[in-house]
């Protein structure tokens, strides 16, 4: 059974300015700092998605193997 | 009366015998725009020249015996994320300022087809994210948001420029400027219509559909655009039924889903007395009401969220790397963070909009359709966009309005926004009416007797 996560993530400033290095995006130390907010609030409402207890659940994926 | 101001449904019955030219009802749909451009900003670009060449080839048609339909030589505006061949189409991003596409999307070239004249491209918020479109203004308070992101093609059609204009919903965004301008909105089944050819927000979540005056001619709409398309791996391969004979059949004996909770959670009273006097007007015409309550409740936001950022960023990563200042600070902002999400958090969405969708679908197994309140609440100000709650919160617009017409994205099922009343500052409420997947005829017909037994379908703001 799926439940909610008991604590909520909340990526640190840290953690937000490595994730961007890492895919590759230039975000200068002003522009993160005044972003954190939104940063970090969007980045745990996602986490939200995740939660335990998925189990043996499939994502809902479209690819199909037919070619036509 | 001026001929933009006829019901579509008219227009086309005129065109049909010959009592009007195409070319009458193209100068009608351009005189029209020429008097509320100015104060709406609906589009981004105007097709004066080419409505008229369409409309004269329509005209000569029509002549020469070759009828199309009764879309033929009616005006149609398409949302700026369509691709229009020859067409600047910008999605109202300097990172699209000067792209004209080669080709017509396929939405557009099927309703070319069947006879259509294109008035222009409307706005959209940035590259659809976003639900309030700041260029555009709400034809009934110019000085308050006619939604988004397809809000250019809201505003068009509610001021009476065009009958129908094409929107895209990725999270809301037919729906939720059809709400706030009045004007019906038809997000079908996903997989009902082909994408190809309209810039993506998000592949697994992305509809397309009209925004239209009146219930009927999003039937007709909706059906010519919709079909399988191999080259659109989302569409399913289902036979395409009549949207509109039947559309008059009624509602006895159906049973309609009342929601008693997530839909009735920080909404504006008059949102939801509006959604409790259209089911009471259905219930009046022998439908049952039952009460529903809505299941993974919790669940449907971030999972809205957590798929569609991450595919936003997969779509724009190379602009977002090399020329990031082109977007909307807000724009940025969010393909940021999509960039910052692990895989694991988009699969686990996915896996979880698996047991949505089966939580939905018993849900479903008591009820034909499910009625809710299209939006929390009416048109927020252009220059505040927040809804101010009883409680002293603040929520952004954009959230406010996603949190009631997501649901719909993450189950795929086809939802109408039906105007519903209009609030004691004379802005429009909707009503939203869910379907079973593929239940486009159904949820029009729902739409089509709210529609004939009120009175607030079809109107058209004056814009003052």
């Amino acid at each position: 059974m799926i439940c909610m996560s008991d604590s909520e993530f909340v990526p640190s400033e840290a953690q937000v300015s490595a994730a961007f290095s890492y895919a590759g995006l230039t975000i200068s130390p002003d522009r993160l700092a005044a972003n954190y907010e939104t940063y970090s609030a969007t980045l745990a409402l996602i986490r939200m998605a995740s939660p335990p207890g998925l189990g043996e659940t499939v994502p809902a994926v479209a690819f199909k193997a037919s070619w036509t | 009366m001026e001929l933009y101001e006829l019901s579509l449904t008219e227009v086309s019955e005129k065109i049909r015998t010959k009592e009007v030219s195409p070319v009458d009802v193209t100068q009608s749909a351009l005189a029209r725009l020429e008097e509320v451009e100015p104060t709406l900003t609906a589009f981004v670009t105007t097709t004066p020249e080419l409505a008229l060449e369409q409309a004269k080839i329509a005209e000569q048609e029509i002549s020469d015996g070759k009828y199309r339909g009764p879309l033929h030589g009616v005006p149609l505006a398409v949302k700026d994320l369509y691709d229009t061949a020859g067409i600047r189409t910008t999605s109202s991003s300097a990172q699209r300022s000067d792209h004209v596409p080669t080709a017509d999307s396929v939405s557009v070239a099927k309703l070319y087809e069947a006879g259509m004249v294109l008035i222009g491209k409307t706005h959209t918020h940035e590259f659809a994210y976003g639900a309030t479109t700041p260029t555009t203004g709400n034809p009934w308070a110019p000085d308050r948001t006619p939604g988004g992101s397809s809000g250019g093609s809201g505003a068009a059609v509610a001021s009476g420029v065009v009958h129908v204009a094409l929107g895209s919903d990725t999270g809301g965004s037919i729906r939720i400027p059809a709400a706030l301008c009045g004007t019906v909105g038809l997000k079908p089944t996903f997989g009902r219509a082909s994408r190809v050819g309209v810039a993506s927000l998000s592949w697994s979540l992305d509809h397309v559909g009209p925004l239209s005056r009146n219930v009927v001619d999003s039937a007709l709409v909706m059906a010519v655009m919709s079909g399988y398309d191999r080259t659109d791996p989302g569409t399913v391969d289902v036979p395409v039924p009549d949207m509109v004979t039947g559309i008059d059949a009624g509602v006895a004996g159906k049973k309609i889903g009342i929601p008693v909770n997530y839909f009735t959670d920080r909404v504006a009273t008059e949102a939801t007395q509006a959604a409790s006097t259209a089911a009471a007007t259905l219930e009046s015409l022998g439908a049952e009401l039952v009460e529903v309550t809505i299941p993974m409740a919790e669940h449907i936001i971030p999972t809205e969220w957590a798929i569609m950022m991450p595919e936003a960023t997969a779509y724009h990563m190379d602009y977002l790397r090399d020329s990031p200042e082109k977007f909307t600070d807000e724009t940025r902002t969010f393909l940021e963070v999509g960039a910052a999400q692990l895989a694991t958090d988009y699969i686990n969405a996915l896996r979880l909009r698996t047991l949505i969708q089966a939580a939905w679908r018993d849900m479903f197994a008591s009820i034909d359709v499910l009625l809710a309140p299209t939006l929390a609440a009416g048109a927020a100000l252009r220059s505040d966009p927040f809804i101010r709650w009883g409680d002293g919160t603040v929520e952004g617009a954009t959230p406010a309005y996603v949190r009631l017409s997501a649901p719909a994205n993450v189950t795929g099922l086809p939802s109408l926004s039906v105007p519903a009343a209009f609030t004691a500052d004379g802005l429009p409420l909707g009503v939203q009416i869910i379907g079973k997947p593929f239940a486009e005829p159904e949820i029009l017909q729902f739409g089509y007797a709210l529609e004939q037994n009120t009175d607030v379908v079809g109107r058209i703001a004056p814009v003052v």
